[in-house]
C-alpha cells in the first residue's frame, strides 16, 4: 500500500495516440495558490499564505483580483485529468519549456488543452512530449512543453 | 558591458526539500508517483532514493524568476533541462545569470539594448541539476 493514494492509474506507452488532444479545466484557487506559496518558499517552512510573500509580481489591493504566480502551472495534475491517467510509474521529467503569455486570477477557472505532442522512441527509450496550454476566457495564458523518459526507472 | 564571468546576477540559498515537502507538492501537482513519494520503490530503482519532481524544482527556479527578472510573470519563455536527478536531502542552489549586453546594441532577446535573457542553473553538490535559458519577451 503506497504511502500516499495513487489518484490515477498508468497510462502505457502505447496507448499515447500522437497528436491526440484531450481537455480539462483548472481551477486556481485561494488554497492552491498559497500551498504552493508555502511549498516554494525558500525555508520550506510556513510561510505567509499572502501569495505576495513568495514573489507573486504584483501585489492587489483587497477588493481587486489577486495576480496567480505563474508557478503554479509547474503541475501535471490537469494533464492527468485531462488525460485520464499519469505518466507510468518510474517515468523521468528530462526536459521542461514554458511560455508565459498572461497573467491569471486568483478564483479563475482555465481551459486547459492537453496535446500529446509525440510518443516515440528515442535512442531505444519510450519518449513522450505533453503541451499544456492554459488559457483564460480565450487568452492564452502559460503553455508548457514536458519532455518525459516514460516508465524509464522501472524497465 | 557584459556580466564578468563568475559573477552571478543572484544565487540564491541552499533549499533543501524534505519527503514531507515532495509529498504535499505531489499532492498539489499531480506529482505523487512512487519514484517521488514512496523510499522503498525509490531504492529499488538505478537512483537509489526518492527524486524531487521536476516541476517542483521548476517552480522553485521560476519564483526567483519572480524576484529577480523584471516582467517575468507578464511574458517570457523559460526552457530547462533536468540533466542530473535531486533527491530527498540534497542541497539544492538555483543561480540566475543575466547573460547578454546590457549597453549596446539591441537584437534578439534584448530592447533598447537591455538584456532580456538570463541563464539559469541548479546545482547540486554533486553539480548541475538543473540547466536552462530564461527570456523575456519585449514589452
Amino acid at each position: 500500500m503506497p504511502r500516499i493514494a495513487q489518484e490515477f492509474a498508468d497510462i502505457p506507452f502505447a496507448r499515447l495516440v500522437p497528436g491526440s488532444v484531450h481537455r480539462t479545466r483548472y481551477a486556481l484557487t485561494a488554497d492552491l495558490v498559497a500551498t504552493y506559496g508555502r511549498l516554494v518558499d525558500d525555508a520550506g517552512e510556513d510561510a505567509d499564505n499572502d501569495a505576495a510573500a513568495v514573489g507573486t509580481p504584483d501585489v492587489a489591493a483587497a477588493d481587486t483580483p489577486r495576480l496567480v504566480p505563474p508557478y503554479v502551472y509547474c503541475t501535471f495534475l490537469p494533464i492527468y485529468r485531462a488525460l485520464g491517467g499519469r505518466m507510468e510509474q518510474g517515468s523521468v521529467h528530462t526536459r521542461q519549456r514554458v511560455e508565459q503569455r498572461a497573467q491569471a486570477f486568483v478564483g479563475d477557472v482555465l481551459d486547459v488543452e492537453v496535446t500529446v505532442g509525440a510518443a516515440e522512441l528515442r535512442a531505444g527509450r519510450p519518449t513522450v512530449e505533453l503541451v499544456a496550454e492554459y488559457v483564460r476566457r480565450g487568452v492564452l495564458v502559460c503553455r508548457t512543453t514536458s519532455t518525459i523518459l516514460w516508465g524509464y526507472a522501472a524497465r | 558591458m557584459t556580466n564578468p564571468p563568475g559573477d552571478p546576477a543572484a544565487v540564491e540559498p541552499t533549499r533543501t526539500f524534505t519527503q514531507r515537502d515532495m509529498d504535499e507538492f505531489g499532492i498539489a501537482s499531480g506529482g505523487t508517483g512512487l519514484i517521488h513519494t514512496e523510499p522503498a520503490y525509490a531504492a529499488t530503482t538505478p537512483f537509489g532514493a526518492t527524486l524531487v519532481q521536476g516541476v517542483y524544482l521548476l517552480a522553485v527556479i521560476e519564483r526567483h524568476l519572480c524576484e529577480h527578472v523584471p516582467r517575468w510573470a507578464e511574458g517570457g519563455e523559460l526552457e530547462v533541462g533536468f540533466v542530473a536527478p535531486v533527491t530527498e536531502g540534497t542541497p539544492f542552489i538555483v543561480e540566475i545569470r543575466e547573460t547578454t549586453d546590457v549597453t549596446g546594441t539591441t537584437g534578439p532577446g534584448e530592447a533598447g539594448g537591455r538584456s532580456l535573457t538570463w541563464s539559469v542553473l541548479g546545482t547540486t553538490p554533486s553539480g548541475p541539476a538543473v540547466v536552462g535559458t530564461a527570456r523575456v519577451l519585449p514589452g
